[in-house]
């Protein structure tokens, strides 16, 4: 199964999405992994890390650190996978040495499908279930260099090929989970 | 209390008005409320606490904040740091409200 949680900064989706996790996990009955994505690169990260470990501490998640190549992670049949988030991923897989996005225009988009949206739906068909943290980054009105809007566009693309794909789909809105397709986990 | 929130010029006042007139006591605009509380040092979710202890049983409030979680990260740190905290401090007054309400082009959503 798989779920897309969303939701703009401050919105409490990391908390709902933890809850779905385990909600899910004592549906399936197999392991329980938080597939962590930042890379932290100054004190606001690891602050912002810590934070969502403090938040996790308990709830019986192993960590799995994954920056880039999705693929490899190893899990099976019943496993339950809480992937945080989706825009960290792609800035790894776009601007750190080893990410495979990065070309432009239409090729673009191929290999986003190809290193993010397509191994997650794949561990998403494996008998358990995947709930990916995404993000709402598109309402700012603000124009932006065309790098960035790129990101942005991938972003979209993302967030549309998953919700596509998804069983179902929550935008957190003040903590409160807004249906936008399918059931909620919880 | 009841909260409602949106994004910038959705018209969230007018159905305040039009929904919530007599009995009420409104705050507008908090989320300029936590930059100034930001910008003179407080701490803006003890602030959001305060509010709420000490707002009236019998007169009901009502809590209007905009949306400003919905674009890339500001650059700049204070920005980054407002933008999440008006988030975390909606997501308090949405745990202690009866009703959270969305406005959107000025149609109100009951989302709790």
């Amino acid at each position: 199964m798989l779920y897309l949680i969303t939701g703009g900064s401050g919105s409490g989706k990391s908390e709902y999405a933890e809850r779905a996790a385990v909600r899910m996990q004592e549906r399936f009955g197999g392991g329980l992994y938080y597939v962590a994505t930042m890379k932290p690169y100054d004190e606001e990260c690891l602050a912002r890390v810590a934070r969502h470990r403090d938040m996790r501490k308990g709830k019986g998640f192993s960590t799995l650190e994954c920056p880039v190549c999705l693929e490899s992670v190893k899990v099976s049949g019943k496993d339950v996978l809480l992937l945080e988030d989706l825009s960290n991923l792609l800035a790894n897989e776009r601007y750190a040495q080893e990410g495979r996005i990065k070309g432009s225009g239409d090729v673009m988009f191929e290999q986003a499908k190809e290193a993010i949206a397509e191994p997650i739906v794949d561990l998403s068909r494996l008998g358990g279930c995947v709930v990916v943290v995404t993000n709402e980054v598109f309402s700012d009105g603000a124009a932006y260099e065309e790098e960035t809007e790129n990101y942005c566009r991938l972003l979209g693309f993302l967030n549309g090929r998953l919700a596509a794909a998804a069983d179902g789909v929550a935008e957190v809105v003040c903590s409160i989970p807004v249906c936008q397709k399918g059931e909620l986990p919880c | 209390m009841i909260l409602v929130i949106g994004g910038a010029y959705q018209g969230k006042e007018e159905y305040v008005e039009k929904n919530f007139a007599a009995g009420y006591a409104i705050v507008k605009e908090y989320h300029l409320k936590i930059r100034e509380q930001m910008k003179a040092g407080l701490e803006p979710l003890e602030e959001a606490k305060k509010l709420l202890a000490g707002a009236d049983i019998g007169n009901d409030l009502v809590v209007i904040c905009d949306e400003v979680g919905y674009g890339l990260v500001p650059v700049d740190a204070f920005e980054r740091a407002w933008r999440e905290t008006v988030g975390r401090v909606c997501c308090y007054f949405a745990k202690e409200a009866d009703q959270v309400i969305r406005v959107v082009c000025g149609v109100g959503s009951r989302i709790k």
